[in-house]
């Protein structure tokens, strides 16, 4: 081994031969990393400082693109739609996943039709699934929704495109879209529960209720925080169904950051200010992402 | 060994059938991009065309479209792919698309003999619509493509709906709609709108909401959306008239409540009953209600896009789909398709790609025969005898899709009127700030 430089790799000590080997095992998925991810996010932050319209050559502009940013009303307007629709679809999708978790975790038929079920709407296409809830919550008299208000003898609504409602239908959407999954991890993390621990509590004399505030919940900490952080990553990612159920609207009701970069990028060309308004998108996805690497 | 034999021989001969299948495949294949997806029937019946040219021409013709784009998406696309060497042989697009081609000097202009052929052959309001300025400072207009596809923007109606609420013409001034509208709007126990009198287009993308209101700007008196002051181009859609159509929508929507925001509109609401009156750009809607809604056929009527007020002429905006060269291809590549081009344009190929398929394009010798003749299409021709080119310069999509943006936010009363327009116009100034025009 004297006189044979060792390489510092994954925590152990390795032969330079053995690090190449290692190295070219591992080259694709970095060169395909750097190419599609390091690149264009290293292209974003530069873009963010210049003039573009994708035809002309970039012209630097400094700062111009953030203080004509921060200095929009619609931007900011954005961000709090963002946060709304981030927020209140996980807090919804942990409830229900849960909830759907606890009810359906236990043996027989209708548990486990319970949790196919649930699960039907995580499997649909996102486009095949937006088109059955623009369906059920569109504005027309025959919608789902409305047909189900009238049969109750109760007024219809806009839904969709209601100006106080669509945000309202598009997190329901992101909710029965995706509880399916969270009960599915749910369900999976109440298996891993020792039932020594229920049982124990049950002899104790705990509730129902007792046992899921104080033992169960608990003892899903870690599934529940990896569902709160990569919900909320994808929650202010998410562009495809606001796009497909509502495009923003109506108006800017429905508008979230990537709808607000999209529309100024690729409806407008303005690719400097689309790019600055990625950059502070990437920073609020960062301090999720990094959140998560902390505590898991 | 015996089986290493049988493997190698085996290799041989697919080495040999390959160069075989090689040799088949060489021969010449023409790509064609276009923006958007039409219906696939619609889609089948025009494309009619292209078997024939290629048992005539001896080619393959790869036709690639690009559905759920927008159209500035599309052009950026176009213009990158044709800059970076990777674009297609023959382009179709829209004057959007081309117009932005022609400024960055990447479209070819069409040879002389094929532009006198296709002058002759054009109705005389679709004469300067193929004509683009070029990118040096646009002072030689020169046209760009062949026509494939066109129509100006005009109102259709449902018949049977007009008669039941004892009309037999679509209106013809503001205050007829609004008139008309309250006879055609059906509204549910709850005063939901179930079936909208009169569809105006207030939502979905901004490029497309800024061109359905383009019409009704024009036929306010407006002039043109935009304006050329001290060679710099400014917005003009923030003048009275472009004000005035703003509210009209307003008044659509709210003083009215003929429409609504969501109501389904284009020609499929239109032929699902959800609309009484639809503006609608392309002609093949006749086309697209005979093939998906043909009870729906015989309700069908055309009328012009309604005007400001009485004694204000209805101007519309065409829409031109055109085919144009790759200017970066080789230039024997380039001669073949704009001969085959040439073929496109000769009567029986006309034929084929109009009277055939009921497609309707500006040409003179194809509208007048069936089903051209028929009652419906002459009002379609008459509503739209008015038709200005929907191009007016480059990045004109963006303009609209500012617009459009714009205009969705005054839709949803988010902003008022003025304002909203007046944003809408410090950013086309902002777009246009290096672009230096004497006229447009």
């Amino acid at each position: 081994m004297q006189g044979k430089k060792s390489f510092a790799m994954f925590g152990k000590s390795l032969k330079k031969r053995e690090a190449r080997v290692a190295f070219s095992f591992i080259s694709p998925v970095l060169i395909l990393y750097t190419v599609f991810f390091w690149v264009p996010l290293i292209l974003i932050v530069m873009v963010s400082f210049t003039k573009w319209d994708m035809f002309k050559p970039m012209k630097f502009v400094g700062l111009a693109n953030y203080y004509k940013l921060f200095s929009d009303p619609y931007f900011l307007k954005a961000f709090l739609i963002s946060s709304v629709y981030a927020l209140s679809s996980v807090g919804l999708l942990i409830f229900f996943g849960l909830t759907f978790a606890v009810l359906f975790n236990r043996p027989g038929l209708i548990p486990f039709l319970g949790r196919m079920l649930f699960f039907m709407s995580a499997i649909l296409p996102l486009i095949s699934a937006g088109a059955i809830w623009v369906w059920i919550t569109g504005p027309e008299s025959y919608s789902g929704l409305n047909s189900l208000m009238s049969f109750l003898g109760m007024g219809r609504g806009r839904w969709l495109a209601g100006s106080n409602t669509a945000l309202l239908c598009v997190i329901g959407f992101a909710v029965w879209h995706g509880t399916g999954l969270n009960t599915l991890l749910y369900t999976a993390g109440l298996r891993g529960i020792p039932s020594v621990y229920v049982d124990a509590a049950r002899i104790d004399g705990a509730s129902g209720f007792q046992i899921i505030r104080y033992i169960i919940i608990p003892l899903l900490r870690p599934i529940t925080l990896f569902l709160v952080v990569t919900n909320l990553i994808a929650g202010f990612n998410a562009f495809t169904p606001i796009w497909f159920l509502t495009k923003g609207g109506p108006g800017t009701a429905t508008r979230i950051l990537p709808t607000y970069i999209y529309q100024f990028g690729f409806n407008r060309f303005r690719f400097g200010f689309a790019s600055a308004s990625a950059v502070v998108l990437i920073g609020i996805v960062l301090i999720f992402t990094y959140i998560r690497l902390r505590k898991l | 060994m015996k089986r290493r034999s049988i493997i190698s021989v085996a290799c041989l001969v697919m080495f040999v059938l390959m160069l075989f299948s090689g040799a088949s495949a060489a021969v010449k294949e023409i790509t064609i991009w276009t923006w958007g997806a039409p219906d696939a029937v619609i889609l089948g019946l025009i494309e009619n065309s292209w078997p024939l040219m290629e048992k005539e021409f001896g080619v393959k013709i790869k036709h690639e479209l690009f559905p759920g784009i927008s159209e500035t998406e599309f052009v950026t696309k176009v213009v990158n792919a044709v800059r970076f060497g990777t674009g297609p042989d023959l382009i179709e697009a829209n004057a959007i698309t081309l117009s932005t081609l022609a400024s960055e000097g990447f479209l070819q202009p069409v040879p002389a003999s094929l532009v006198e052929s296709l002058q002759e052959k054009l109705l005389p309001s679709y004469k300067n619509a193929p004509y683009l300025w070029d990118e040096d400072g646009y002072k030689k207009p020169f046209m760009g493509a062949i026509v494939r596809d066109a129509g100006g923007q005009i109102v259709w109606w449902n018949e049977e709906m007009y008669k039941e609420a004892g009309l037999d013409r679509s209106p013809r001034t503001w205050d007829e709609v609004f008139e008309f509208g309250k006879k055609l709007t059906k509204y549910g126990a709850d005063g939901l709108i179930e079936i909208s009198g009169f569809f105006v287009r207030t939502a979905g993308h901004g490029g497309g909401i800024g061109d359905k209101f383009t019409p009704y700007f024009l036929s306010a008196g407006g002039g043109s959306l935009l304006k050329i002051e001290n060679e710099k181009v400014k917005a003009n859609f923030n003048s009275s008239a472009g004000i005035a159509a703003a509210q009209f929508y307003l008044d659509v929507l709210y003083k009215y409540n003929i429409d609504a925001i969501g109501i389904p509109g284009d020609v499929g609401g239109w032929y699902r009953g959800q609309t009484a009156t639809v503006s609608a750009r392309r002609f093949w809607v006749p086309l697209d209600v005979k093939l998906n809604a043909p009870d729906m056929y015989s309700k069908l009527r055309a009328g012009p896009i309604p005007v400001a007020r009485e004694g204000l002429k209805s101007i519309t905006t065409s829409h031109i789909y055109g085919l144009t060269v790759n200017p970066t291809i080789d230039s024997e590549t380039k001669e073949f398709i704009w001969k085959l081009c040439e073929r496109l344009n000769q009567f029986d190929m006309v034929k084929r790609r109009t009277i055939d398929t009921m497609n309707w394009l500006p040409y003179r010798e194809a509208v007048v025969e069936d089903p051209f003749t028929e009652e419906l299409w002459q009002e379609a021709l008459k509503s739209s005898e008015n038709t200005i080119p929907r191009l007016e310069a480059p990045k004109f999509s963006v303009v609209q899709a500012i617009l459009g943006d714009q205009l969705n936010l005054i839709f949803a009363r988010e902003k008022s009127v003025e304002a909203g327009l007046s944003t809408a116009a410090e950013e086309v100034s902002e777009l246009y700030e290096d672009v230096v025009l004497k006229e447009l």
